[in-house]
């Protein structure tokens, strides 16, 4: 795996919307016709499933950007590396039947084999950029169905394991900020109308995860009777603006209400970061929330959005241990402490501003 | 009610006559058996249902992959292409309960595809649908599959 310097996909530029927007990202269900499900499928299928897959894609110009990493010879810190990263499930990488990942050079592109269906195709950019998630993941099963036969009903389309994804298969899926949705207790409102309008609204993580420093999925839940590009027009035309909408809206109230509450957050928030000796996880991650809303409300100039980005993803287990090879960290305080020294001489312009 | 002859419920009663005179005798289960009368099991109909059910669950449904109803309303996963037909009608409620009441796919299939045979008989299944949503007067339904249908005729005009 190589250093987060390079990689990342949704460590690129930030585009517009990027105060409420961090990144976005298109995944396709597909399965192959003629063999079994995953979750049907002896090892020997699967074996199978893995080598017709990345053979074809090597062999063919729609596929042969992808770089394969064979999951069951991978190391479980890699593996972990890799959600962290949001290029494999956790389910996947907790897995031992066999299956493989393919991702491109900048990781924009990601391709499980033998996830909960047999290929997911998932694009990812920073910013809000649906439509080339969108053109990229599409662009790939174009090319992939010239090759291999995909799994299709004439009434249900696109055939998943789960009914959940029968159709076109596409789940798009919105990374936000949303720290001021939450402090004026709005956000219970967004998820309900969320779940009107049969959208997720979901952790860091995605699926089954908690949210931290306010950060959140928004996706998607139909993909049946509705065409992929209705389904791209409506979270990008309609949901998404709405929501960047409403939490400007109470950053702005929140600021107008308690303009020194809210530079009293940030500052305690850069001072945590910028002094402690021991930052667990969790703590670490609310704290760079604030942070990123100081920035997006121009409380400070001394860094940006990018490096908060960055530093999330640093401060998580397994990039830890890759930032710091020789370090064992053998208990959470030995991980907390590496990465409060990581926070505090990543943020050392931070440090000096606020003097 | 209580037996005829202790203070333990009865569970028989039967009606007798003889030589035109009605009598009837009400027993518990002990003084029932003593009688040589038949006792009704506890729930027979609930036991027999049961009893068919579990068979019914424990077949595989699916040719294809040994999916049985059992296993799919467990995980809520279909194992193989063929469960999509072959666990109908239990999977295609599952899928319009996940999928917000949609009724069929719309939009893009793959470019490969070209089994002109099996899309008549989902056209045939689909106006099918249409007569009987119409007849129910079920007309959101109608709707969506009227829908289908002409996702159906514009597939097949494109591969004309």
């Amino acid at each position: 795996m190589k250093p987060i310097e390079n990689g990342g996909p949704w460590l690129g530029p930030l585009g517009r919307d990027a105060d409420v927007v961090v990144a976005s990202r298109v995944r396709l269900a597909r399965n192959l016709a003629g063999f079994p499900f995953t979750n049907r499928a002896s090892t020997t299928q699967r074996r199978e499933v893995v080598s017709m897959v990345r053979d074809r894609a090597q062999a063919s110009a729609w596929g042969r950007m992808l770089g394969w990493v064979d999951m069951q010879a991978c190391p479980p810190e890699q593996r972990t590396q890799m959600v962290e990263r949001h290029l494999v499930s956790k389910q996947f990488a907790a897995s031992d039947a066999p299956r493989a990942v393919g991702i491109s050079a900048d990781e924009t592109l990601s391709v499980m084999v033998n996830e909960e269906d047999h290929l997911r195709i998932q694009a990812m950019y920073s910013g809000l950029r649906i439509d080339e998630c969108f053109a990229a993941a599409t662009a790939f099963d174009r090319g992939a169905e010239s090759a291999l036969d995909f799994a299709w009903h004439h009434r249900w389309g696109y055939l998943t394991a789960c009914p959940t994804n029968v159709g076109c298969g596409i789940r798009v899926s919105v990374m936000l900020h949303l720290p001021a949705l939450r402090l004026t207790s709005e956000l219970d409102r967004v998820r309900r109308a969320a779940k009107d309008l049969h959208l997720a609204l979901r952790g860091f993580h995605g699926e089954g995860s908690e949210p931290m420093g306010d950060f959140y999925q928004l996706s998607n839940q139909i993909t049946l009777g509705i065409r992929d590009e209705e389904v791209v027009g409506e979270l990008r035309d309609r949901i998404i603006p709405q929501v960047i909408r409403y939490e400007r809206l109470a950053r702005e109230t929140y600021r107008s209400k308690a303009p020194a509450a809210a530079r009293d957050r940030f500052i305690r928030a850069a001072a945590l970061l910028t002094h402690s000796r021991l930052m667990p996880l969790d703590e670490a991650m609310k704290l760079l929330g604030r942070l990123r809303l100081g920035i997006a409300s121009g409380l400070t100039e001394a860094i940006d959005s990018t490096l908060v980005h960055r530093l999330l993803l640093q401060v998580q287990p397994a990039h830890l241990g890759l930032a710091r090879p020789d370090d064992p960290m053998e208990t959470l305080e030995q991980q907390s402490a590496a990465r409060a020294t990581l926070l505090r001489d990543a943020l050392a312009p931070l440090r000096a501003s606020i003097g | 009610m209580k037996c005829d002859q202790c203070d333990k419920p009865a569970v028989v009663h039967e009606t007798v006559i003889t030589a035109g005179v009605q009598t009837t005798v009400h027993l518990c289960a002990e003084h029932a058996m003593v009688q040589m009368h038949h006792v009704p099991a506890s729930a027979p109909i609930a036991e027999l249902l049961a009893a068919h059910l579990t068979g019914q669950r424990t077949q595989p449904a699916c040719g294809g992959c040994g999916m049985t109803l059992a296993e799919f309303r467990k995980h809520n996963l279909a194992g193989c292409s063929a469960c999509f037909d072959a666990l109908s009608p239990v999977i295609d409620q599952a899928i319009q309960r996940a999928q917000g009441g949609a009724t069929a796919h719309c939009g893009r299939a793959p470019a490969r595809r070209d089994d002109a045979e099996a899309r008549q008989a989902y056209r045939a299944r689909l106006l099918n649908d249409l007569e009987q949503a119409v007849a129910a007067e079920r007309y959101e339904v109608a709707a969506q599959v009227r829908n289908a249908l002409r996702e159906v005729d514009g597939i097949a005009g494109q591969q004309a």
